[in-house]
């Protein structure tokens, strides 16, 4: 990750998207799962909304490299602000460098449909096998969170990541009849 | 005396578009000068002010041709970071220029970017604070602060960095009179030290008292260059959108209505805002067509009023009765009170001007064919037709705002309530909106108008509402 | 609709009254706590001494004041848990069996969940960001974050605002209505939000450059924090404990 390449604007903008990442997370799950970090319930739902807004993000900016700034941030703030769960930064790092790494290798850049769609269906496929095996290392029964469950969850979040990225995609084709997006 | 800012045959194209914005643009501004950019929303007057610190073309791209010079730097060759010593910009929006919560880390966050000792910053924090008078803050969170103390915290926030030339870019747009007029104290307290302070702003009453010379602009082209004197004179104020130096309040009659129907009645209210805001003892009746203008300062509870009328809020103490069409003709109730908010971009939900019209008139129980006719008819009466497959998003500040206008007259609502229309809005766009108004209240719609912005309020209000802090007041008191 | 107290932490303010040591400590070492709590309990085996962190961590939240705060969270933590030892009970019929299979990973998440709350409701994300920019941390990351969590109360505001507006164009909003028709939260939210933070962002960047911002530039720190001896007093305090459990916990094991 070069990060020169990053212009204050790509920053400000990355830092919106969180912000909004934030706003649409905490409005769409009101109530109880919001504040139990570990609810599956919780990232199934978010999966779907926080990719429309990632989608976004990414068509904007367009570089290679933004989703991983997205996961180390997001982990920040989930690992240590809130909800404060630690497990959270790992998760998100590794989620936005998978997603980076598939679309470069697949695309090159961010701003196709299928870009998108790929990118945001990647990072929560692998943040959902992730944040689901860490239970396991803290000493959850094997016997009821089998692999089975954990890959049939990964596969789901990734399909919702991905409806959000197609959701997110056809916002953009909006925004930029709007003339918000140039490019 | 010495040049500050040089513009050279300066031509500028915004990426993705033919037509030039800013088209051979002639102009030195000499150090120690205040000059008073104004002209028609749309004249290239915020996108020339982007030019004199590089953010044209460096961050936002685009094509440019001639020169500007600041300070004796081309802007082409120095980075906005490495001309930022030497121009400081101060925006409309305050909320969109803080980086931090505490003033001081605030004030601090440019002399950081140049890698400055913290004792240095402290020094100049202390010194920045003092200027603005803004010192006892230092320690407030900036969520506390009124409108007028944020933008004089982002005076200070650019003193921080002691640049030569200080550009404001509407700064009083969200100001009521009182803050703005402390804000052009502070401005005329800085000439005096010898910064050369260009400011762009609709308001010109102080320009008329402190600027030194004053350009216009038009269509991207700078008309000329004016003594302030030239604000006084009516027909180039019309010509190119400028607002009155010079209005009073005239005295609104305050006369009694010949139309009979009372459309709106409050009676005792009271109301505790969650913040402890209290609204006393209002009272007052609307009858059909009448134009209410409700003024007050800023925080005096216009908006808390407004939003108890329109049903935002509500309340049991005292009583708020609204009288629709629909009852006195015992048809369907229906939607009575629409309500504009400030900000054109928060109401603006659809993907063209004709969906957004249309957005919500279904749970109305119409059926189709009336929704295309009223529709239609608003398109028309409001001169919206020709926009009507446009992107509500991709329109001017006036455009968006006649379509809001539009999209709740489109309910048929028998009292309209507009909340400040005329924010960092020309005199011309201002006179077009006052007919507007005129034009429903001929067709019998009641309004309500919220502002502090006293040459709209006179020019289109029969009656007028001074509010004070939570409590009816008279002029005398408000204009004391 | 938008709760502010979901985003209270992120004002950056603490009444005087609630500041304590752990309030004062340095972000940095609160960071490296909660980290090596986490590690801490995932190593340890014993269901004793895994008790005794919980305890340790109870004891630290009465100390810093913020027991009512992280409590509320912890509610929510402890019902599911019970929620959960009961189903597998109601299932299998064996509630030795729920226990076993449960308890030591529920006294684990509970220590994590509450270092880690602690620590949000003891540090203004600002210092977070601060701190982070300390440890060398790439500008292009402290600074992206310093703009989402100062701008997360203005969106909500934002947000706020587009309710308002859509209340006044008659869309009734309950959940129930956004579970009816999603489409709503799609339009009347998102796409208002969308182009006002773009909008904000813009503004932001060009803001920031004009006040000398360059992400490839060093930055000075008006407050230039260094460890105090409560910090270090602390590391010690901390690392001591930590290899007391280490050290139990191996015996302990060993003797089974």
């Amino acid at each position: 990750m070069k990060e020169s390449r990053f212009t204050t604007r790509d920053l400000a903008f990355i830092g919106m998207t969180l912000a909004l990442m934030y706003i649409v997370q905490t409005i769409t799950i009101l109530g109880v799962s919001a504040l139990t970090p570990f609810d599956a319930a919780k990232s199934i739902v978010s999966a779907f909304f926080v990719s429309i807004v990632i989608a976004i993000g990414l068509a904007k900016v367009g570089k290679i490299g933004t989703f991983t700034i997205i996961g180390i941030i997001n982990g920040i703030i989930c690992g240590f602000i809130l909800p404060a769960f630690l497990p959270l930064l790992p998760t998100a790092i590794l989620g936005g460098l998978a997603a980076d790494g598939v679309t470069k290798m697949l695309y090159g850049e961010y701003g196709s449909r299928n870009s998108l769609v790929t990118a945001c269906g990647v990072n929560q496929l692998v943040m959902t096998m992730v944040i689901l095996t860490i239970p396991l290392l803290f000493g959850f029964s094997t016997m009821i969170l089998s692999s089975a469950i954990i890959i049939v969850s990964a596969l789901l979040c990734g399909g919702l990541g991905a409806a959000g990225g197609l959701v997110g995609s056809k916002i953009v084709d909006e925004l930029r009849k709007a003339g918000a997006i140039t490019d | 005396m010495v040049n500050m800012v040089e513009i050279e045959n300066f031509y500028y194209r915004y990426p993705h578009q033919t037509d030039y914005c800013l088209k051979d643009l002639n102009l030195d501004i000499k150090k120690g000068e205040f000059v008073f950019l104004t002209g028609k929303s749309g004249c290239g007057k915020s996108t020339l002010a982007k030019c004199f610190n590089g953010t044209i073309p460096h961050t936002i791209g685009g094509e440019i041709e001639g020169n500007i010079t600041v300070n004796g730097k081309n802007t082409r060759d120095y980075k906005v970071n490495e001309i930022a010593a030497d121009i400081g910009f101060v925006f409309q929006n305050p909320e969109s220029q803080f980086f931090t919560l505490k003033v001081e880390d605030e004030v601090a966050f440019g002399p950081e970017n140049f890698a400055l000792k913290p004792e240095e910053i402290q020094k100049r924090i202390n010194w920045a604070l003092k200027e603005v008078e803004m010192s006892e803050m230092i320690n407030e969170n900036v969520y506390n602060l009124s409108e007028g103390q944020k933008q004089r915290i982002a005076i200070a926030a650019n003193l921080s960095i002691l640049p030569e030339v200080l550009v404001l870019d509407e700064p009083t747009s969200n100001l009521d009179p009182k803050g703005a007029q402390r804000l052009f104290n502070i401005l005329d307290k800085l000439k005096d030290k010898g910064k050369t302070i260009i400011l762009i702003d609709h308001r010109t009453q102080y320009a008329l008292k402190t600027a030194d010379k004053i350009i216009i602009m038009d269509e991207g082209n700078i008309i000329n260059e004016f003594d302030p004197e030239i604000l006084e004179d009516n027909q180039i104020r019309k010509k190119f959108g400028i607002r009155d130096p010079n209005y009073k309040i005239r005295n609104i009659k305050n006369h009694s209505n010949k139309r009979k129907f009372k459309v709106l009645e409050i009676k005792d209210l009271n109301f505790v805002h969650s913040n402890g805001f209290k609204l006393q003892d209002i009272s007052l009746d609307l009858k059909e067509g009448e134009v209410l203008g409700i003024v007050g300062n800023n925080g005096s509870g216009k908006t808390t009023l407004a939003s108890l009328i329109s049903g935002l809020l509500k309340t049991k103490n005292g009583k708020i009765k609204i009288y629709s069409a629909q009852e006195r003709n015992n048809s369907k109730k229906n939607y009575k009170v629409g309500m504009v908010l400030q900000n054109p971009d928060h109401q603006l939900f659809m993907d063209s001007v004709y969906n957004e019209l249309a957005f919500g008139l279904e749970e109305m129980e119409l059926n189709p064919e009336d929704i295309k006719k009223q529709i239609q008819s608003v398109l028309d009466s409001m001169n919206l037709w020709q926009l009507k497959d446009r992107h509500p998003h991709s329109l001017s500040g006036g455009e968006k705002q006649r379509t809001l206008i539009s999209a709740l007259m489109a309910r048929k609502p028998d009292l309209l309530i507009l909340d400040e229309p005329t924010t960092g809005m020309d005199g011309y766009h201002m006179d077009k909106l006052v007919l507007q108004i005129k034009k429903l209240s001929t067709s019998s719609i009641s309004i309500i108008l919220i502002s502090h912005d006293m040459e709209f309020i006179d020019k289109s209000c029969d009656r007028l509402l001074y509010l004070e802090e939570g409590r009816l007041s008279t002029k005398e008191s408000f204009l004391g | 609709m938008i709760n502010s107290e979901i985003f209270s932490p992120f004002k950056g303010e603490f009444d005087e009254g609630e500041i304590s040591f752990f309030h004062k400590l340095d972000p940095r070492v609160k960071m490296g706590f909660v980290v090596g709590i986490t590690l801490l309990c995932a190593f340890i085996q014993s269901n004793i001494l895994l008790g005794l962190l919980v305890l340790l961590v109870i004891m630290m939240m009465i100390l810093s004041n913020t027991l009512t705060k992280v409590g509320k969270f912890l509610l929510i933590f402890i019902l599911f848990c019970a929620l959960a030892i009961f189903l597998t009970f109601i299932i299998t019929g064996n509630l030795l069996y729920a226990m076993k299979h449960f308890i030591p990973f529920f006294l684990r998440f509970f220590v994590m969940i509450s270092t880690g709350l602690l620590f949000a409701f003891t540090t203004p994300p600002q210092k977070l960001a601060q701190s982070l920019e300390k440890m060398k941390v790439p500008t292009s990351v402290t600074f992206t974050l310093s703009i989402a969590i100062r701008y997360i109360p203005t969106l909500a505001r934002e947000a706020s605002a587009i309710f308002k507006a859509l209340k006044l164009r008659g869309v009734k909003i309950s959940t129930w209505d956004f579970i009816k028709k999603p489409g709503y939260i799609y339009r009347g939210m998102i796409i208002p939000l969308i182009i006002r933070s773009i909008k904000l962002s813009d503004e932001i960047a060009i803001a920031a450059e004009s006040r000398g911002f360059c992400i490839s530039n060093d930055r000075s720190s008006l407050n230039e924090v260094e460890f105090g001896m409560k910090d270090y007093r602390f590391i010690l305090l901390i690392i001591f404990i930590s290899s007391c459990f280490l050290i139990l916990d191996a015996s302990i094991s060993f003797k089974f």
